[in-house]
């Protein structure tokens, strides 16, 4: 074997494990991003911005938890206890893997608190 | 470059293709959800509209057209975009990006858009436009501020019926 062809082989060896690593279990893809109603009207000051989050592992196409967007819609209402939430914005994404992703559901939303 | 050779160049269907491939774009929609309309005359409605957006990245065009060169070069570059794309596997909407925060302040983008919050008429759209091997994931919102005459004039945000959490619709 040539020199240069040991060479193309090396890099072949040491670059592509680097580039594939550079792309790997980082990519993702938002599905949809909803915003609800903005009733009762409010300003932001006059509440704090609650977040419901929860996610879904998927490996060779089973799922393990089927009530992810349940959860998260019940930690979004646990965050603003008795209040009223106006202005929801609803984000559905998927964290891509090998054989495997995570679909996440992302709520957030202005939580007015009664005084 | 001589006259002959840019003659070879110009009828070759490759040369032909990556133009035709980098002048060409589409918008492709992928959904797109309604609210509530309050359009009742006693505020004015100004229009506001609110884009995020991602590069998103194609690794199997990139693999085809890596591919298409027919070089060894191109070959292996080829072979590493569908390893790559073997590690992207998963429901997708356009193409996938290296960010999945882009589109997660919107909230906060609505209020710094309509600062009293009297926000009505929303149209969520969720579209791509589509180049070669990259695209731009686009959430895009659309919508009205309702303001009162007088916080138009004052050029302010605030509206005359103020609103501190506890009222409702005024």
């Amino acid at each position: 074997m040539r020199i240069s062809d040991r060479i193309n082989k090396l890099r072949l060896f040491i670059f592509m494990p680097i580039l594939v690593l550079s792309f790997v279990g980082c990519a993702h893809s938002v599905h949809q991003a909803h915003v609800s109603d903005f009733e009762p009207y409010a300003p932001i000051e006059s509440g704090e911005i609650v977040k419901g989050y929860a996610e879904q592992f998927v490996i060779f196409g089973f799922v393990g938890q089927t009530d992810y967007v349940n959860q998260a819609y019940a930690n979004l209402m646990q965050a603003c206890g008795d209040g009223r939430i106006t202005g929801i914005t609803t984000q559905m994404s998927t964290s891509l893997g090998f054989f495997s992703w995570t679909n996440k559901a992302l709520m957030q939303g202005l939580c007015i608190s009664k005084q | 470059m001589n006259l002959k050779a840019f003659f070879l160049t110009a009828v070759s269907p490759l040369f032909w293709s990556v133009i035709l491939l980098g002048t060409s774009g589409c918008a492709v929609l992928h959904k797109v959800q309604l609210g509530q309309i309050d359009a009742r005359d006693d505020q004015k409605l100004i229009p506001f509209e609110i884009m995020m957006s991602e590069t998103g990245v194609s690794a199997e065009e990139i693999g085809a057209i890596a591919r298409a060169a027919q070089t060894n070069g191109g070959d292996n570059a080829g072979n590493l975009a569908t390893i790559i794309a073997l590690f992207q596997m998963g429901p997708q909407t356009g193409n996938p990006v290296y960010s999945e925060r882009y589109a997660e302040k919107l909230i906060y983008a609505l209020y710094e858009k309509c600062p009293t919050g009297r926000i009505t008429g929303l149209m969520s759209i969720r579209e791509t436009r589509k180049y070669p091997v990259i695209s731009g994931e686009i959430v895009k919102v659309t919508g009205f501020c309702r303001k009162t005459a007088k916080s138009l004039n004052e050029g302010t945000g605030e509206s005359t019926g103020k609103s501190n959490g506890k009222n409702g619709d005024t």
